[in-house]
């Protein structure tokens, strides 16, 4: 058996109810790593990129990495991937939780679902036990009481990924759910799921991930584990306040996108913070399977708030999307509606992002009275109930609104004739770091395989995240053509690994390198190591050129390349973003069009 | 002279009365060094420094009724 895999893929064929299970694929293992990588190598094997994204030719895979379900720290990811119902690019979306080791310890390293099942079915998953069944019961219901449901008819302690009432609807910001609060979140992967009529995956496994060298894994993990308590980041930052202990500072500096990107800075910033949270209306903090951080909030909503109930979240984004992004300072209200989202499985960062282009369209007069006149809300911004309003007709396509909400952001505003509007990149919303404050962020966006993401290229940890004698000046477009190929082929080794990239705040890129030897048995330097990475990445562009992508999509909308922000430390700030991406195709090793030549490919591996 | 401080996030117990937003009396020709050193915050804590909405460093010299937000090692996504 090999280690840090348990040696299977799960293949399922909805169309027919074909159930089969065939041998990992190892040398594609070493090439590409795990999860993100290999999922990736699959999918670009496997379907066609210009295949209907909502269509029976999509696959959607469940991966995971060789460190999931060990005891690595945070070794629990798993990833959704499949072409984007949102993009028409390649989708890869990352959870934790617990479903992705209970996967590994059924004895699956990845799930294949194909085709399209008839009726709404759901699959369980007990070790060799492998049934496709009738999920007529649980569509139309939420994610937490599907799984309530769904527990109760399998085992107590199975875990449940599944999607909501917004995947059923095939909306197109629609995301997966796990363990009730976990998502992956981005790129529209619970729409593709929804189209193939699975409501849920639900698995129990009792077996365990065996790692080549104990003794070794051990000792590093116990390092590592040493370094994540000691880095104030991890230990401090993500622990204390999660990942909202961001805003203060992006308001301070003026990069808190504002009102659909008009400004970079929230007057009402002070009471949607992590330290507002924490003082009012947070219950704990949580980790996922294996993590020493405990970056996640459960929250409560306490006080005289026009809205009541308690769940996980908000992260740091979701106060954006939901909040300062559509001018809402009420962190009730911000709650609710992170809750709303978890339940009908849409990812907070479009949904905000689609809402907030819908009330720029509607304050600018640019959907006709006729659209609004229905509503029970004033789609405006600064108004909590329209935030709300909107998510309950997107996630269930309620009237002409509701319908064009569910496409998403640029398909909305493309469809009232200002796609100008739609803050985002390839189809999907940007997130919560205004790039015009710091320009690698801006050309991450623009290059980023899924469409706009902080998480695919995250430069900040060097733009502002870093001492001042180390910073690339975030102002500068120098040097960000090279710093972000580095983080970009750096996350893409995080992402395949099984670990959350929230550990690598703390844990160098060799730590994890020496985590990945010592569980499966290879022997990569850390330049073989890099060099998987670049291998991830270029594989992923080669997926979006072959569907139809090119250098007309690597690009930021026109707010960001000629309108200057307006507060702050980043006043006067546009993106300069042409040259910045000219350099990044020659450090890349691609034409002109941003198409990897034959000897990259060639060097990669992949020609 | 005085000047006004922000600690944010996690900074907020190095604060003198427990607030995160306080006046300070520092003497003639203070630096924001000076002040990093008065409130006891370790050089790696203050990452990011911001003097009346600008970017700055520990050498900026500081004037009353400057306004400085000191910002920890912090980092953001999901």
């Amino acid at each position: 058996m090999p280690y840090g895999w348990v040696g299977t893929v799960l293949r399922i064929d909805l169309t027919n109810g074909r159930i089969v299970r065939e041998p990992l694929n190892m040398d594609w293992a070493r090439q590409f790593l795990g999860g993100r990588g290999l999922g990736t190598k699959y999918l670009y094997e496997e379907i066609d990129p210009r295949c209907d994204p909502l269509g029976p030719d999509n696959k959607v895979i469940f991966a995971t990495g060789p460190l999931t379900g060990t005891y690595a720290p945070t070794g629990g990811r798993y990833m959704v991937l499949c072409k984007s119902p949102l993009t028409d690019a390649i989708a890869c979306s990352n959870s934790g939780g617990y479903w992705g080791p209970e996967l590994k310890f059924a004895g699956y390293d990845m799930v294949i679902l194909e085709g399209k099942a008839p009726k709404p079915v759901y699959i369980w998953v007990y070790n060799d036990h492998v049934e496709i069944r009738d999920a007529s019961h649980v569509w139309g219901k939420d994610t937490a009481h599907t799984e309530d449901i769904l527990r109760s008819e399998t085992d107590p302690q199975a875990r449940v990924a599944g999607i909501g009432p917004a995947g059923e609807n095939l909306c197109r910001v629609a995301c997966v759910i796990n363990d009730k609060g976990r998502a992956a979140g981005r790129s529209g992967v619970g729409a593709a799921m929804g189209a193939k009529n699975v409501k849920a995956i639900v698995v129990r496994g009792t077996g365990a991930v065996p790692v080549a060298d104990p003794v070794a894994f051990s000792r590093l993990v116990m390092e590592s584990l040493e370094i994540i308590n000691q880095s104030p980041v991890t230990a401090h930052a993500l622990r204390g306040l999660g990942t909202a202990s961001t805003v203060g500072f992006t308001n301070s500096v003026g990069i808190l996108p504002t009102r659909n990107f008009q400004q970079g800075q929230f007057e009402q910033a002070q009471p949607i913070s992590g330290q507002a949270l924490a003082q009012t209306m947070l219950v704990r903090n949580k980790g996922c399977y294996s993590c020493p951080i405990g970056c996640a909030r459960v929250t409560e909503i306490r006080g005289p708030a026009k809205w009541q109930g308690k769940g996980e979240g908000p992260e740091y984004e979701t106060i954006f999307g939901l909040g300062s992004d559509c001018g809402v300072g009420d962190l009730a209200a911000v709650l609710y509606a992170n809750y709303l989202c978890n339940l009908w499985a849409m990812d907070t960062i479009s949904a905000g992002g689609t809402i907030a282009t819908a009330m720029e369209l509607a304050e600018k007069g640019y959907i006709p009275p006729e659209d609004l006149a229905d509503l029970p809300f004033e789609l405006k911004f600064g108004n909590p109930d329209a935030v709300i309003g909107c998510l309950e007709l997107m996630a269930f396509r309620k009237g002409k609104l509701g319908n064009l909400l569910a496409e998403g952001g640029y398909r909305l505003a493309e469809y009232y004739g200002h796609p100008e509007l739609f803050m985002g990149v390839k189809k999907q919303d940007f997130a919560a770091y205004d790039p015009r404050g710091a320009k690698g962020m801006g050309l991450g966006y623009a290059t980023s395989n899924r469409g706009a993401c902080h998480l695919r290229g995250y430069t900040m940890s060097v733009e502002w995240f870093a001492p001042p004698n180390q910073r690339l000046d975030p102002f500068s477009i120098e040097g960000k053509a090279q710093a972000q190929k580095t983080f970009q082929d750096k996350a893409a080794c995080e992402d395949s690994s099984g670990i959350c990239t929230f550990t690598t705040f703390a844990l160098t890129p060799d730590k994890l390198c020496a985590l990945y030897n010592a569980a499966t048995g290879e022997d990569l330097d850390l330049e073989a190591w890099n060099l998987a990475g670049e291998r991830i990445w270029n594989l992923e562009r080669m997926f979006n050129i072959r569907a139809g992508l090119g250098r007309k999509d690597d690009t930021l909308p026109p707010r960001m390349l000629k309108e200057p922000l307006t507060g702050g430390a980043v006043q006067g700030q546009v993106v300069e973003l042409e040259p910045m991406l000219e350099e990044y195709y020659r450090v890349r090793g691609w034409d002109e069009e941003g198409r990897p030549l034959p000897e990259t490919l060639a060097r990669l591996g992949l020609a | 002279m005085r000047v006004q401080v922000e600690l944010q996030a996690y900074l907020d117990k190095y604060s003198p009365n427990g607030a995160s937003e306080f006046a300070i009396e520092l003497p003639e020709g203070a630096t924001v060094d000076t002040l990093v050193r008065r409130l006891g915050i370790p050089d790696d804590m203050a990452q990011v420094i911001i003097v009346n909405n600008e970017n700055s460093d520990f050498d900026r010299p500081l004037q009353e009724g400057d306004r400085v937000v000191l910002i920890p090692p912090l980092a953001g996504g999901q």
